[in-house]
């Protein structure tokens, strides 16, 4: 509201949803959804992105920058938790995902092997 | 890549015990005493409800969940609405424990807890895990302040359980009492050493003598009463007696047995407290001595020190901040050479 109100249009917000808290998905310990109304309804401008996908995350920042509305604006990113290492994505976390040290190796090896989708060249 | 780690194998709800336990190696420890009490509190009494916000798993309430999931309510990250709730339920009657992270619990809801819970005296139990250092993870997950906000509460009842011992006999005790209830939780694998000390029992509002001593008395709370029998055991090899007067109610606080304790002994007094300096047991023993006209032969004050703290692995930081058992024996030996 704060923001809005005193249009500051430098002001650039990004929300990481990556679905993950302490207790389990962010959707089943207490839902909030729809985010890009509630934002937009505080006088927001926003954007949704895939947040695991890189021309696209660009592509929001450049738009961020060059609005010409005075108003603040906000990245909503939907993201996946270890992208790219299947290990890691498939993984039943929470949001202390944990990583032994030969699996740091392991998922480096894959990220170089692989290109990920999304991944900037 | 083994196919250990592609399927890794997870209990469908995992406990608090894959968080790092306060316990030293070796240890004896019972896992989530908090839970089970409660459980088997509430299978008898139906007005008991909880609630959490988002930490059922690293509170242990995750067990009362399982066993009454129509009495559960799960707040999410929203502190101020989990107390809000909880003194609305609290006013039709039900008896609401509420469960976060003692740095949540207070300073994000403490207005809260001050004008929905406190001001009208309704009858919910704050539970709270992570208090004073017992977490590395810095500043922001370190209760070290906790009880200094709360003992600004008028009314409220404050608990700083030792051991799993004294949380699984406090549950039935905070339930029953009538009003609110700010209590310090240990959660996960949670040390047992008050079942040592022969005829112990937790009484609300009572401080309690858990062994002699001609030289030193330490009065403490929480886990630092556990130091404190450790030490006492260090110092009585080099002849030095340490008695222990165990205060884990901290408001309203029993200043009679303070009083008494230091009054017919002219012993050096340390107050021993896994909390910052400022406004925790140990002012509040200072000012009963000097209210009482009691003058110890020595006073320190063995708490954490008035910062914020290092994040790190835990027996590092008690070692650092003068809370480890070494460190309060070296604490105490020095304040002994200096007298």
């Amino acid at each position: 509201m704060a923001a809005a109100h005193h249009r500051l249009d430098n002001l650039v917000c990004l929300v990481d949803i990556n679905n993950q808290q302490a207790d389990g998905p962010s959707g089943k310990v207490l839902g909030f959804e729809p985010l890009a109304d509630k934002w937009a309804a505080f006088g927001w401008h926003v954007q949704r992105v895939q947040g695991n996908d890189m021309p696209a995350v660009v592509a929001a920042f450049d738009a961020a920058r060059s609005l010409k509305e005075p108003k603040p604006r906000v990245i909503l990113f939907d993201t996946l938790m270890g992208k790219g290492v299947p290990f890691l994505e498939s993984r039943e976390k929470n949001h202390f995902i944990r990583v032994d040290p030969p699996e740091w190796q392991q998922a480096l090896d894959i990220l170089d092997q692989s290109q990920p989708e999304g991944a900037l060249a | 890549m083994s196919s250990a780690i592609l399927t890794p194998k997870k209990p469908k709800l995992t406990t608090s015990a894959m968080i790092a336990s306060i316990a030293s190696e070796g240890q004896r420890v019972k896992a989530a005493p908090f839970g089970k009490a409660l459980v088997d509190y509430a299978a008898t009494h139906p007005e008991v409800v909880g609630l959490t916000a988002d930490l059922a798993k690293y509170t242990d309430l995750h067990l009362f969940a399982q066993a009454y999931p129509d009495r559960f309510y799960q707040m999410g990250m929203a502190e101020q609405l989990l107390m809000g709730a909880a003194g609305g339920m609290a006013k039709e009657g039900l008896v609401p424990f509420a469960t976060t992270y003692a740095v949540f619990g207070t300073r994000r809801a403490y207005d809260f807890i001050h004008q929905v819970i406190a001001e009208e005296d309704l009858n919910v139990k704050i539970c709270c895990a992570l208090p004073g250092l017992t977490t590395g993870y810095g500043p922001s997950h370190q209760a070290t302040e906790d009880i200094a906000m709360m003992r600004g509460i008028p009314g409220l009842t404050i608990v700083d359980p030792c051991d799993a011992l004294d949380i699984e006999q406090a549950v039935p005790q905070i339930a029953a009492h009538k009003g609110p209830v700010y209590m310090r939780l240990l959660r996960g694998q949670v040390p047992l050493v008050l079942d040592e000390i022969d005829g112990y029992r937790f009484e609300l509002g009572k401080a309690k003598l858990l062994r002699e001593g001609a030289d030193v008395l330490v009065i403490s709370s929480g886990i630092l009463t556990m130091r404190a029998l450790e030490v006492a055991q260090d110092l009585a090899k080099d002849k030095v007696g340490v008695a222990v007067l165990h205060c884990p109610t901290i408001k309203p606080l029993d200043e009679a047995a303070i009083v008494e304790a230091v009054r017919y002994q002219h012993r050096l007094v340390v107050v021993a407290e896994n909390h910052s300096v400022i406004g925790g047991l140990g002012d509040a023993v200072a000012s009963a001595l000097l209210r009482h006209r009691v003058q110890p032969a020595g006073f320190h004050l063995a708490g954490l020190p008035d910062a914020f703290l290092d994040a790190g692995a835990l027996p590092t930081l008690h070692d650092r901040y003068g809370i480890s058992r070494e460190a309060l024996a070296g604490r105490i030996r020095g304040w002994l050479g200096s007298a």
